[in-house]
């Protein structure tokens, strides 16, 4: 039923060769980092138009390139674009991110993440004793890359995927910020 | 080693850009579930339109009577024989019950009485049912195979079955959970009717395929007596007699004979035509039919018509109905999926119900029992898509998924959402 289904495995297979081969050489000195920003969210579903949302994080490095994470992300409200429907989507995540630093100012990095997300449905038409709010649980992988400001201060760009999210993917884009401690 | 980390990463980054790419085509909601509605009734893409054929004139005679309406009416599995029933007198055999007691009988209509005795004859079963419209010179002997009741007890499990395991499927549906109880207690009882060594009898209506309107003549709702006779006959466990011979093995034995026992039979007029679905109960509660047609246009008690010509023109609130609904022969119904429902509207207590549906160019029965927990709750009976081909399955219970909150979101539209609530 979850569109994407087999893409889901490609992208996993993909994010698990970022991480595990050893291409994330570079040593961090701040053990704590903390991080957030804004992304757009499209649902891969036709019918639904896209929603700024946000997100924000807290990690800890585990080893020199990698990181554990717990999120928070509000996708937004997903609009059904022919009627008055939405839907609020957010999720919180754990998270393994793996850094690789390219040179003194730009560093990568990709991140497997495991969510319970939460819809809470705004139809107005529903049925009385219809359900509506959802929530389960979904996994999502992101690459991105960081413009270092110092050493404990980066900007970053992100470019994600959301699987099963009640069925359906989203894609997300995302600027930010993080501040290593 | 630094050869391999490069080549991959090179893999990686590869992989990774494919993966981007495929992920461009967005998915329709739409186009996988087109047709859906509220209640996450999954349905075919719209079947398309219909062209009836032309009506044909009446040729039937006219039901008028108790004795034409017995040369008009059938019974499943039934010899029609001269006279009266030739039982012996002094009848012996345990004493029969009849539920429901009191029936009504329309036009392309099918009822079922349940025939239960006090007792069960040692060695025995009933092998056949005697009926007989009072002052009509002719009677029905309802043959009743061993297996037979046997038979329906265990579709009545499988469709209870398949209805509990839909109801679980989308625990917040109230409807799908009426309909999961009421088909559970119905099976239950005809186990009970089993286990009591009794017999279910159908009834069939005069001229299932005529495409006259009124056979029972008179307005929507004209209705007469005839009242009936009805006795059992058990035969041996293993035989089956030849019940059209002027004797057979025991026929004139009182010790197989019930004794006679009342039923009060009705002949109520009613529409029919490209569609018809007909309710029957029994007691004498208030239960109501409901049809939603396609595009969520709700016929009921309080709308009894509908733009594209479906009526309800018998309404019944004080007992065993009937409750009709009907497309007249030259109305050609809209496309789509049809819901036919049953709600107990008042009552205290419960009871069994039958719905006869005549569309598609077939019929098909539906049995239930409505308690008084729930009143006021839709109890689906029948979710089928009319057009051309099309057939009285049951694409509610047949094809049943929870719709996820995406396709509520998509395909939740006002008009349904506002039916329901009616």
């Amino acid at each position: 039923m979850a569109p994407g289904g087999m893409m889901s495995k490609r992208f996993a297979a993909a994010g698990m060769t970022l991480l595990l081969t050893g291409i994330v050489p570079a040593a961090q000195a701040a053990t704590w980092y903390a991080g957030g920003g804004i992304m757009q969210s499209d649902p891969r579903v036709e019918e639904f138009d896209s929603a700024s949302g946000a997100r924000a994080y807290i990690g800890y490095m585990v080893k020199d390139t990698i990181g554990v994470e717990l999120g928070v992300q509000d996708f937004g409200s997903f609009a059904v674009s022919s009627g008055p429907n939405e839907l609020d989507v957010q999720a919180v995540s754990a998270s393994m991110t793996g850094f690789h630093r390219i040179n003194d100012a730009i560093s990568a990095h990709g991140r497997l993440s495991v969510l319970h997300w939460m819809i809470d449905a705004n139809i107005p038409a529903l049925p009385p004793g219809s359900v509506d709010e959802e929530s389960g649980l979904g996994y999502a992988a992101s690459f991105g890359i960081g413009m270092h400001l110092g050493d404990a201060f980066r900007i970053t760009a992100d470019l994600g995927y959301t699987f099963d999210v009640d069925t359906v993917d989203i894609i997300s884009a995302g600027a930010g910020a993080e501040f290593r401690f | 080693m630094k050869k391999n980390n490069s080549a991959l990463r090179t893999l990686a980054v590869a992989v990774s850009a494919a993966f981007l790419l495929s992920a461009c085509d967005e998915v329709s909601l739409k186009e996988q579930y087109a047709g859906d509605d509220c209640a996450g009734a999954f349905t075919p893409t719209d079947p398309g339109t219909v062209v009836l054929p032309p009506d044909s004139p009446d040729t039937t005679t006219p039901v008028v009577d108790a004795t034409t309406l017995s040369a008009a009416i059938s019974f499943l599995q039934a010899v029609r024989v001269s006279g009266a029933i030739p039982t012996p007198g002094a009848e012996a055999a345990p004493a029969i019950t009849i539920n429901p007691s009191s029936i009504r009988i329309t036009d392309n209509s099918q009822v079922e009485f349940d025939v239960v005795p006090d007792s069960i004859v040692a060695g025995h079963y009933i092998g056949a049912v005697f009926f007989q419209f009072d002052g009509v010179g002719e009677h029905f002997i309802s043959v009743i195979g061993e297996a037979d009741l046997a038979a329906v007890l265990a579709a009545e499990n499988a469709a209870a079955a398949e209805a509990e395991a839909a109801a679980a499927a989308s625990p917040a549906d109230a409807q799908l959970a009426a309909m999961a109880a009421s088909l559970t207690a119905q099976a239950a009882a005809t186990a009970a009717v089993l286990a009591a060594g009794g017999v279910r009898v159908t009834l069939i209506g005069p001229d299932p395929d005529a495409s006259v309107d009124a056979l029972i003549q008179g307005a929507s709702g004209d209705a007469f007596a005839a009242p009936a006779t009805v006795q059992a006959f058990w035969v041996p466990t293993g035989t089956q007699p030849d019940f059209t011979a002027a004797t057979w093995a025991g026929s004139t034995d009182p010790a197989l004979w019930s004794p006679p026992a009342a039923l009060a039979t009705e002949a109520v007029a009613v529409g029919s035509g490209s569609f018809q679905a007909t309710l029957t109960w029994d007691q004498p509660v208030d239960v109501d039919l409901h049809l939603t047609e396609p595009d969520g246009t709700h016929v009921y008690y309080g709308s009894r018509t509908s733009d594209s010509g479906a009526q309800l023109d018998v309404d019944d609130t004080d007992g065993f109905g009937p409750e009709n609904i009907f497309y007249p022969a030259d109305v050609v119904p809209p496309s789509g999926l049809f819901q036919v429902d049953v709600v107990y509207y008042a009552g205290s207590v419960e009871t069994g119900y039958t719905v006869t549906i005549n569309a598609c160019n077939s019929s098909r029965t539906f049995r239930g029992i409505l308690t008084t927990a729930n009143p006021g709750v839709q109890v689906p009976v029948l979710d089928f898509n009319f057009g051309p081909a099309c057939t009285l399955d049951n694409v509610l219970t047949g094809a049943l998924d929870e719709p996820s909150v995406w396709e509520q979101a998509l395909l939740c539209t006002e008009s349904i959402a506002t039916a329901r609530e009616n």
